[in-house]
């Protein structure tokens, strides 16, 4: 019996295996479904679903929000291949939804496509054509952005009637900064909202937003920006921020405002006002210090930010624009790059993780983000245009941004909200009407005098002047800042130009990192044999190492040189080291008959080194970003280079009685690039103002009419773009004959003109708003590493 | 006539004596420092303020401006500029305008100045108003100025 099953055992045997099937074909089915609906059903689920909720399949939802959100960086990311993100591709009316987007955030750079924000935007005044296609724009009367990127274009926004929901978890507060200690600046743990990828950590951070308005008339901008320093942390915080402003920048207004009520900070000598703040600081005042460190180089400390509570500093400059072939060009840096410190060097910019401080040992530190975190900080950028001519187009090279025109000669710019990570300089071109740009003097008069900046534009006949036979030194920086895209933007630059030399010419290929090394012992002719093994050579070049600077210019300046060519260097670099002074003065040194023409390399270049390399270097300074091409730049430059400058250049002043005009020695002008005077003058009236100067032995001139009835007192920058212009010739005058008297002369002119310097700082404390105990954790501001830029090879853990 | 006189007694009793410079601030390490806030007041009488301009040193013990705050009426809220050139001579003037139509009329306070003091003694300032005029541009000659100990509101 024992061995008889009942009839109902075999049933019950076959039972399993019949609901085994079932549950697999209803899988099958599912997934299939899934695979079919799921790209249309998430998105809806998201787009109905509270933003509060925490669910699964909120989490699920807001996921899936994301990944269709239009800053999704890749096109090899999932969504992007789904009907939905086809769908949703932009066309002419297509409108981003601006209700509680999230950016997809870019991963590491070295592991991401170029990300959206990369995209070229440009605008086009009506009626000049959209030659580069519609990016994304708003319906009706709004503005309307362009792309000049095809992959840009691709990456889908939501589509006209997509509302995406951002799923968060409540908001909590963080723990606390731990107590102060060898790692007292290490922030607290935990992040603020669950919204981002797993592989993404969003981490707390005392600024929360940083807003910033030009306003550019002429060529001067007066920019404003707006530091929101916030504490979300449970203890009372200190909060240091180290940031970037360009390196012609007049700050000259600080002001902190500490619930409604606003503090107007003053300038003091740097070392009275930080003596200020810490007094303040240890007595529970809210107080607030901005300290320069490099030109380009700020550090803005905040002391006694109560939990919860907000503080925000208002910073005001001035500076002028560059105009570089055609375009005037507005420059807004976001991040200080990491920089690199010779060994023993203490007066550096040191380059840490996040909750390193005191790492590197350097007097300036700055803290990066690991490729997996992510802060809350982001930033909004407008520039208003008056040009006072036309503006015929208007570009801007690495953010999306949103342009109108509501004049022919204004432009209105605003940088896209979804392109708002601070890790690369904004940079926006615009190009006025007419084929060249005529040479003009601007003026201003107050109680203190005149004063008055002059762009001196080069003669047009210049570009029919052929060059002499040329001796070209290429210089290449392979430091680990350097790996991935930026090489390979300077290898594509150099090879252009290899490309571009005539026979006659003779080269020389120099990289450098740890140490320098040629590709032989000397120049050789530009024979297309000796091109092609340099070529092959450049191939062969990788970013890695340090950042030994001064071996490069040693490599390069010290060879002797052949009377009959001109000697060009071209230094193709981002700049990211600390000891620019020592670089600076070494080229003081050595320059001799060599021009530099230095090249900054990268999304955040460091254009204070950049630009000093080229003015002590008589040369000039290009920007290869990482959306160049670089073709066209190193073609500029050969173009630049193959016509002989305007040099020698002497200035009759008519009937203008003129004093202090800086840079006193009037730069040589070359094809396409002019220069910026500016000085003190006295008496009324109109001068006829004349520039002499020799191009190839000959004497060519340029007039020009002053006005100085129209000297109104309405241009209050230029006296501040003097006094800047002043402190920046007097510290170019101590790199090349140091003298104890130079320091107290900057202090002294920037106190009087109320700026910024390395000497002079401002501090506001707030007497009425003291805070329990002593000053509390001090929270460093960690920042993002530069767009394509590698956290591994050049931040110190 | 009585109130013009009283507030010029009080005026005399805060800014007295005139004229005087801010020590050159020579650091005491053992002094105890403190931070307080002085506000300034200007009584333009009957006629509304559009525009003022001051010069204020301390005659006596060691202050340093650390901060200039707007005052409380809309019109001049604020923060107004200071002549750095001026304050590297151990004094600070500090003026603002208003073109609007909405101006303070009477006391009003104009700027608030957060201050550094170093040592035991109380600071006596010097206060003078350089200018007080009316929107038309017209010089109020009645105009008075004051300082008062800066509180929370």
């Amino acid at each position: 019996m024992s061995q008889t099953r009942p009839s109902g055992n075999a049933g019950e045997s076959r039972g399993p295996n019949r609901i085994l099937l079932a549950v697999l074909c209803a899988t099958a089915a599912v997934l299939l479904l899934s695979a079919l609906l799921m790209p249309r059903i998430v998105p809806a689920m998201a787009r109905r679903r509270p933003p509060s909720a925490e669910s699964p399949q909120d989490k699920m939802a807001a996921k899936s929000a994301e990944w269709a959100a239009p800053t999704a960086p890749s096109t090899s990311t999932p969504p992007m291949n789904t009907p939905e993100f086809a769908k949703s591709e932009p066309g002419p009316d297509l409108q981003p939804s601006d209700t509680g987007l999230v950016r997809n955030d870019p991963g590491p750079a070295w592991e991401q496509p170029k990300p959206m924000v990369q995209a070229q935007g440009s605008y086009s005044p009506p009626g000049k054509g959209l030659t580069r296609g519609i990016y994304s724009g708003r319906k009706g009367p709004g503005p309307t952005v362009h792309a000049s990127s095809d992959r840009a274009r691709r990456v889908a926004w939501a589509g006209p009637n997509e509302e995406l929901w951002v799923i968060a978890l409540p908001s909590t507060t963080p723990a606390a900064p731990p107590a102060p200690g060898p790692a007292y600046e290490t922030p607290g743990t935990g992040s603020l909202m669950a919204r981002l990828p797993d592989a993404q950590k969003e981490v707390p951070v005392p600024l929360k937003h940083t807003d910033v308005k030009a306003a550019i008339a002429g060529y001067i901008a007066t920019v404003q920006v707006t530091q929101q320093f916030h504490n979300p942390y449970s203890v009372k915080i200190e909060a240091t921020y180290v940031f970037p402003l360009p390196q012609n920048a007049a700050v000259n207004e600080f002001v902190m405002t500490v619930g409604e009520r606003r503090i107007r900070g003053i300038i003091r000598e740097r070392a009275e006002a930080e003596r200020i703040y810490l007094e303040a600081r240890r007595q529970g005042y809210v107080a607030s210090l901005l300290t320069q460190e490099r030109p380009n180089i700020f550090t803005q400390k905040v002391a006694n930010i109560e939990p919860g509570k907000e503080i925000d500093i208002e910073i005001r400059y001035f500076h002028t624009l560059a105009y570089v072939d055609g375009w005037y060009e507005f420059v807004f840096p976001m991040v200080v790059g990491p920089r690199f410190n010779p060994p023993g060097s203490t007066a550096g910019v040191g380059a840490v993780g996040r909750g390193r401080g005191g790492l590197s040992g350097q007097a300036t530190e700055v803290q990066y983000m690991k490729p997996d975190e992510r802060s809350g900080h982001d930033i909004a950028l407008a520039v208003d245009v008056d040009a006072g001519v036309p503006i015929e187009d208007v570009l801007s090279r690495n953010h999306v941004v949103a342009a109108s025109q509501p004049a022919p000669s204004r432009a209105a710019v605003k940088l896209n909200p979804l392109d708002s990570i601070p890790n690369k300089d904004f940079v926006l071109r615009y190009r006025v009407a007419g084929k060249t740009v005529k040479s003009a003097i601007m003026a201003h008069r107050d109680k203190r005098g005149g004063f008055f900046t002059m762009m001196l534009y080069p003669p047009a006949e210049l570009a029919s002047v052929e060059r002499a036979p040329m001796e070209m030194i290429f210089v290449l920086d392979c430091s680990g800042s350097m790996n991935g895209q930026p090489i390979a933007q300077s290898k594509k630059a150099v090879e252009r130009a290899l490309r571009s030399l005539r026979p006659d010419d003779t080269f020389q290929l120099i990289r450098f990192s740890n140490s320098a090394s040629k590709l032989g012992r000397a120049p050789v002719e530009a024979t297309p044999e000796n091109v092609r093994n340099a070529l092959a050579y450049l191939q062969s070049l990788e970013g890695e190492g340090g950042t030994m600077m001064i071996e490069g210019i040693k490599a390069a300046l010290s060879y002797e040189h052949e009377a009959r060519r001109l000697r060009f260097v071209a230094f193709l670099t981002d700049g990211y080291i600390g000891n620019e002074e020592q670089i600076l003065t070494e080229v003081c040194a050595r320059i001799g008959h060599s021009r530099i023409f230095s090249f900054g390399v990268g999304s955040s270049p460091n254009r204070y080194l950049l630009d000093g390399l080229a003015r002590v270097g008589k040369g000039c300074v290009a920007y290869l970003g990482l959306n160049d091409d670089a073709g066209p730049v190193m073609d500029r430059f050969f173009e630049r280079v193959s016509h002989p400058a305007l040099a020698d250049i002497e200035i009759d002043w008519g009937g203008m009685q003129v004093a202090d005009v800086y840079p006193k020695q009037v730069p040589d002008l070359f094809v396409g690039r002019p220069v910026i005077l500016t000085g003190r003058f006295s008496g009324e009236g109109a001068a006829s103002v004349r520039v002499k100067g020799r191009v190839a032995g000959e004497e060519r001139a340029i007039a020009l009419r002053a006005n100085l009835e129209d000297a109104a007192a309405s241009r209050q920058g230029i006296p501040c773009v003097w006094a800047r212009a002043k402190i920046e010739e007097l510290s170019y005058l101590a790199l090349a004959e140091p003298s104890a008297e130079l320091p107290t002369q900057i202090k002294q002119v920037a106190l009087d003109y109320g700026l910024m310097s390395a000497y002079t700082a401002f501090v506001a404390v707030d007497s009425l708003t003291k805070t329990a105990g002593d000053h509390g954790v001090s929270v460093a501001v960690p920042v993002p590493v530069p767009d394509g830029v590698r956290y591994e090879t050049t931040v110190e853990e | 006539m009585k109130r013009i006189a009283s507030l010029a007694a009080f005026a005399l009793l805060l800014a007295l004596p005139l004229g005087a410079q801010l020590p050159a601030g020579a650091e005491r390490p053992d002094a105890p420092i403190r931070f307080r806030a002085v506000d300034v007041v200007i009584d333009a009488g009957e006629q509304p303020l559009a525009a003022w301009q001051f010069e204020l040193a301390a005659e006596t013990g060691d202050a340093k401006i650390v901060g200039i705050e707007g005052g409380e009426h809309p019109a001049f809220a604020q923060p107004p500029y200071y002549d750095p050139a001026a304050l590297a001579n151990h004094r600070v003037i500090i003026a603002a305008f208003n073109t609007g139509r909405d101006l303070p009329v009477g006391k009003t306070r104009v700027a608030r100045l957060h201050v550094q003091i170093t040592g035991q003694a109380e600071p006596e300032y010097a206060v003078r108003l350089e200018a007080a005029a009316s929107p038309t541009g017209e010089r109020i000659a009645a105009a008075t100025i004051t300082l008062a100990k800066g509180e929370p509101k």
